[in-house]
């Protein structure tokens, strides 16, 4: 058992420090995240300056510094996709649009002259810029010096509140007095689709639930917009019944998939590695959920968030953070998963070794978190990235087929420190070493198998469902990277290592064997044909030699392969299995490989067959010689003649004359004769 | 004696063959005689009387008391050797017996019984040494046999009658590698699970109708097992239907008798219980039980004892071999029906609809028998398209048969017969490497000898790919 050994080595979840810092320069500076330039953003007065937030940039330094001008103070502020134009929001009438370049000014307000509720920049052909009102979109467009900004159209509907995602384009659109009904536009790059509308709560579900009446209000903060393995959802924070609800959006519904428990008052939402975090503020603790997990709990058990140290950075912890660890407390709880030895030993690779203690009130106002897995210290003025520590979970998590499944799922380049692909082969290798059962054995075998065909398998159909109009390119690279255990490898680094080692009962690897190849074949993957020599091999020591035939006479040339005919033929020459003779015959010739047949037919002496099967097939391989000693050694001069006659008329160049052929070979007819 | 009764058609015994009876003492001889009691002790003597003369006297040609068949004026006799000192002999009534039989399956028929002697009782030769109950129970496994051969409507005859009928063999089905591999795939998690209380499967076979699907068993236990499912489980798993229901209620009624008590080998000494479980008839007057009574059988000649029990779901039968005998607890009961449900119903489905797919194995135009000797495995057209052969066709195909299988080996591995009845039908045999192939094609008359064994080739090539 290893409970959690030092404070702060144990977390799922970690938070790596972006590297822009700016706690000393930026004491009272406001602090926004602008998402589709990935920019922070700094307001003090009536100045504006931009950071970015992208590994590469190490320096400290400004992108930009902008000043728009005076009047009341910053409301808003938004960057246009190319950089080149900020809009601010002082009031709720009209926008300003500064040129950062040559910082000129324009105005613009809605054309309908409503409330402005919500703008920003899209990557839209004839749509650079919506301003969401009262009354619904506005879509506008860039004029061509920039100068100010044309009317493209509208979407009128009624609007309470608004909210967009960038990452997946998505404007989703609240109406009625409590919120309740959604309206949803994906900005695509050719057009503003309208998503069907969908209410929250019981309707747009399965399972009614009494008290989400119209009583219930929703508010923006309690909705999110996430993109989750190239789908969308829209969450909706659940405050009165204390979940987490999912709705998947397709082109023609809105769907609710998932429905999970949550244990806070406050909560917050990040996604690293299409793992979807959900932070309980109260608690600073993380559940980690898998929307494509088979069970609807959390992956593992809620551990706080922990900082993840780096050797180049300073060591110092802000001081608003109080680094203490809530074990104890969680313990008593009993939320605490302490890893079992097995599940230890299945993970092979280190995690991220130096982890401190996590914020402890991540519920103070100033912490600010961004889409996907940012968040901001806004009081100290530091970005931090939220990150899974795969390697933590794959130590902690104790239900085997679900760990595979989910650690199939993870991209190995968001996990740089973590040997995913050892890991899993260490979870088949450790289920099957401790002879789990064989159900278990199967939920793991199917899960590899279905990660494998996946992993072949071509990107979904754009049919299916929405996928993001953006970052699919980035979305699909990760897909078909994702580690998962081919056939062949499971083959050799398992079932045959399982097999040569003698580490399992004979019994017992016979059926994993069966398990795979059934998983194998549920998933439509080829196997290979070692893996079914392998089965054979383990039947036959097991004395099921009848079953063996029996198997391959109801395949009916369905496993047929030249490896597995030469492996029957070894057999057959070991005298392990007497019908292997027969059933090599059969797969050669239907294999079409009439050389090997006709060796075969040579070696058991069925001469006239093999010279038969030779003439028929245009068999240039095989000497005359070796027909004529096989004839001579029937003892049979009929034999012996007819076959040199059909060898004279074939072989290139012609051979000898009968006569002088006949005395070469009379002694050994002779000696067959007699023996005869 | 002259008796009312009409003579039976059928009559078998089984007799010793080693030791010399003083004279008058020749029914000592007898081990078991169908029919027991309509023929008298003389009766029987001389029949057995005259068989061992036969053998007697074969034996000055052949080296050894041996013989296979013999034709009388109004009886067919048909000879069988099951282990040595031990002879069984089936006596037919030619008229009786439609003439597409063959001598070999009456032999075959004898062969089978045996067989399921020795499954049931374990072999002939140690059970008379030890169990005084031997000889009943041969005479049990007789008069079941004779019973099966005698019934208005007899499959059993049907079976024998058709030349192009699976009798004796496996008909193993081949599988689509899906469906292949879900059932090894539950066969062998079947016998790695402890099904409680230390109760371990042995061996597993899986049936689906009359096809075999699985079999961990050795060939012969294969063979024999499969006769026991075929002639006893699988009816018992189909059930009853309504009017034999309504017929065994009234009757129950009226007369509140208990029950006679039937042999393993008759479906009627199984019952199904409402969780799908095959086992034996609990014996009349015996207290309600959550246990299961099922028997015990020999396999691997004697070297293994099990108990059988079967499971079904849908049209596939599962068949488990236990390793604790008597009776089988609920606990073992649940243990399998949580392993076995959900993927023994998904594997009936999947083989329903590839026998569908595949028309249960029908071609068009063709009836056809295939016979493995290496795996004693059988396919054929399905015997509903057997039976609208006309009678010609299967005195042509039994003329055939015969006549491949009396070129015996001395014509090399490779054998063919191509023949044309005078009624527009061909029938064309083959023999290759232990394998045969019965073909009958009504209505093809014009296409000539070249021609019928090209149809032929084509036909063996397109569903026994290189075999042929």
């Amino acid at each position: 058992m290893t409970a959690p050994a030092a404070a702060g080595a144990l977390a799922h979840v970690c938070m790596r420090a972006t590297g822009l810092d700016l706690s000393h320069d930026k004491p009272s500076a406001r602090m926004r995240y602008d998402e589709g330039t990935g920019i922070i953003l700094f307001t003090e007065g009536q100045q504006v300056q931009a950071y970015s937030t992208s590994p590469s940039a190490t320096t400290q330094q400004p992108l930009w510094v902008a000043s728009p001008g005076e009047g009341d103070p910053i409301a808003s502020l938004s960057v246009s996709l190319d950089g080149a134009i900020l809009a601010v929001q002082r009031g709720t009438a009209f926008l300003q649009f500064v040129h950062l370049k040559s910082s000129k000014l324009f105005v613009q307000g809605p054309k309908s002259r409503t409330r402005i509720l919500s703008f920003f920049w899209c990557p839209s052909e004839g749509c650079d810029f919506v301003m969401a009102t009262g009354q619904g979109l506005e879509l506008y467009q860039r004029l061509p010096q920039g100068q100010g900004l044309r009317y493209k159209g509208s979407r009128k509907h009624p609007t309470t509140w608004c909210t967009y995602s960038h990452e997946s384009r998505i404007v989703l659109l609240a109406t009625g007095q409590g919120g309740l009904w959604l309206q949803a536009y994906q900005v695509t790059n050719d057009a503003v689709l309208k998503l069907p509308p969908f209410q929250l709560g019981p309707s747009a579900s399965q399972q009614a639930s009494p008290k989400s009446g119209p009583s219930q209000r929703v508010s923006p903060q309690d909705i999110r917009i996430l993109t989750i393995y190239c789908r969308i959802y829209c969450a909706h924070i659940d405050h009165p019944h204390k979940r987490l609800v999912l709705y998947r959006f397709f082109k023609d519904a809105v769907v609710l998939q998932h429905t999970y428990e949550i244990y806070s008052r406050s909560i917050e939402l990040s996604v690293h590695d299409n793992v979807l975090l959900v932070h309980h503020l109260d608690s600073s603790t993380v559940l980690l959920l898998d929307v494509r997990a088979r069970t609807n709990g959390p992956i593992v058990g809620p551990l706080p968030l922990a900082i993840a140290l780096e050797n180049q950075d300073d060591q110092s912890v802000p001081a608003s953070i109080h680094a203490s660890m809530r074990e104890d407390h969680l313990e008593r709880e009993g939320r605490v998963e302490v890893a079992s030895s097995s599940s230890a030993a299945a993970s092979t690779s280190g995690s991220i070794s130096t982890a401190s203690g996590g914020p402890d009130h991540l519920d103070s106002c100033h912490w600010s978190f961004q889409p996907p897995n940012l968040i901001l210290d806004t009081q100290a003025c530091k970005v931090w990235r939220c990150e899974v520590d795969i390697a933590a979970v794959g130590r902690t998590c104790t239900d085997w087929p679900l760990l595979l499944a989910i650690l199939q799922r993870r991209h190995p380049l968001l996990h740089p420190t973590c040997d995913i692909k050892a890991l899993l082969l260490a979870i088949v290798k450790g289920a099957l070493l401790e002879q789990l059962n064989m159900c278990t054995v199967k939920q793991i075998f199917d899960a590899c198998a279905l990660g494998y065909a996946e992993a072949c398998a071509a990107p979904p159909s754009p049919h299916q469902g929405i996928i993001p109009s953006s970052p699919e390119s980035r979305g699909r690279a990760l897909r078909l990277a994702a580690p998962a255990l081919a056939p062949q490898e499971v083959e050799l680094k398992v079932l045959r290592w399982l097999h040569e080692e003698e580490a399992t009962g004979v019994q017992y690897l016979e059926a994993a064997i069966a398990q795979y190849l059934a998983s194998c074949s549920w998933q439509g993957i080829a196997v290979p044909a070692g893996l079914r020599l392998l089965s054979i091999d383990v039947a036959l020591l097991r004395g099921h030699k009848h079953q063996v035939v029996s198997s391959l006479h109801q395949q009916g040339g369905g496993w047929d392969s030249g490896a597995l005919a030469a492996h029957l033929e070894r057999l057959a020459r070991k005298g392990e299995l007497a019908e292997a003779w027969q059933l090599a015959l059969d797969m050669y010739a239907r294999l079409g490989m009439h050389d090997k047949h006709c060796q075969m037919l040579l070696a058991k002496g069925k001469v006239v067959q093999a010279l038969r099967c030779a003439q028929e097939h245009q068999v240039q391989t095989i000497a005359p010689d070796s027909f004529l000693v096989k004839g001579a050694e029937t003892g049979d001069v009929q034999v012996f003649s007819a076959i040199y006659r059909v060898c004279q008329q074939a072989a290139q160049p012609r051979i000898e004359p009968y006569n002088t052929c006949k005395q070469r070979f009379e002694k050994v007819l002779q000696s067959a004769a007699a023996k005869a | 004696m002259a008796r009312e009764q009409p003579p039976k058609p059928v009559q078998l015994c089984v007799f010793d063959t080693e030791h010399d009876y003083p004279e008058g003492e020749e029914a000592q001889r007898i081990l078991a005689y169908y029919p027991p009691d309509a023929c008298s002790v003389d009766d029987q003597t001389s029949v057995i009387g005259l068989a061992q003369a036969l053998l007697t006297f074969n034996a000055n040609f052949e080296g050894e008391a041996t013989c296979d068949s013999m034709h009388a004026q109004r009886h067919v006799w048909a000879f069988h050797r099951p282990q040595t000192h031990i002879m069984m002999l089936a006596v037919i009534d030619q008229g009786w017996l439609p003439s597409t039989t063959s001598d070999d399956g009456l032999r075959a028929v004898l062969r089978q019984a045996y067989a399921q002697f020795v499954l049931i009782h374990g072999p002939l030769h140690a059970s008379l040494a030890t169990d005084g109950q031997t000889k009943a129970s041969l005479q049990t496994i007789l008069t079941e046999t004779a019973a099966r051969l005698l019934r208005a409507k007899s499959a059993d005859l049907l079976t024998l009658a058709s030349p192009l009928s699976m009798v004796g063999g496996v008909p193993w089905l081949p599988l689509d590698n899906h469906v292949f591999t879900a059932v090894h795939s539950l066969a062998s998690q079947l016998t790695v699970t402890d099904m409680g209380g230390g109760q371990m499967v042995q061996g597993v076979m899986l049936l689906h109708g009359h096809h075999c699907l699985w079999s961990s068993q050795c060939q012969q236990d294969t063979v024999s097992l499969y006769r026991l499912a075929a002639t006893a489980l699988v009816p018992a798993s189909q059930g009853p239907s309504i009017g034999k229901r309504l017929a065994t209620a009234t009757s129950a009624l009226r007369s509140q008798q208990a029950e006679p008590t039937y042999p393993v080998m008759s479906y009627k000494a199984w019952v199904r219980s409402p969780d799908n479980f095959l086992s034996m008839r609990p014996p009349a007057g015996s207290t309600e039980t959550d246990q299961l009574l099922v028997p015990t059988l020999h396999l691997q000649g004697d070297e293994e004892q099990l108990a059988l029990l079967g499971y079904c779901q849908g049209n596939a039968l599962l068949i488990l071999l236990l390793s604790q005998r008597g009776m089988v607890s609920s606990t073992t009961q649940h243990a399998v029906a949580r392993l076995a449900h959900g993927p023994l119903r998904r594997i009936s489905q999947a083989t329903a609809e590839q026998l569908t797919a595949h028309g249960h194995g029908h071609v068009p135009g063709f009836r056809y028998l295939f016979v493995d000797h290496m795996l004693t495995a059988v396919q054929a057209s399905p015997q509903s398209k057997v039976a609208t052969l006309s009678p010609e066709s299967l005195e042509l195909m039994t003329s055939a048969q015969a006549e491949l299988q009396s070129m015996g080996s001395s014509q090399g591995s490779n054998r063919e017969v191509v023949v044309r009845g005078t009624h527009d039908c061909w029938v064309v045999a083959r023999h290759r490497n232990q394998r045969e192939l019965y073909i009958v094609m009504e209505g093809k008359g014009e296409v000539g000898l070249a021609g019928a064994a090209e149809l032929a080739t084509d036909f063996a090539d397109k569903h026994f790919a290189a075999l042929f």
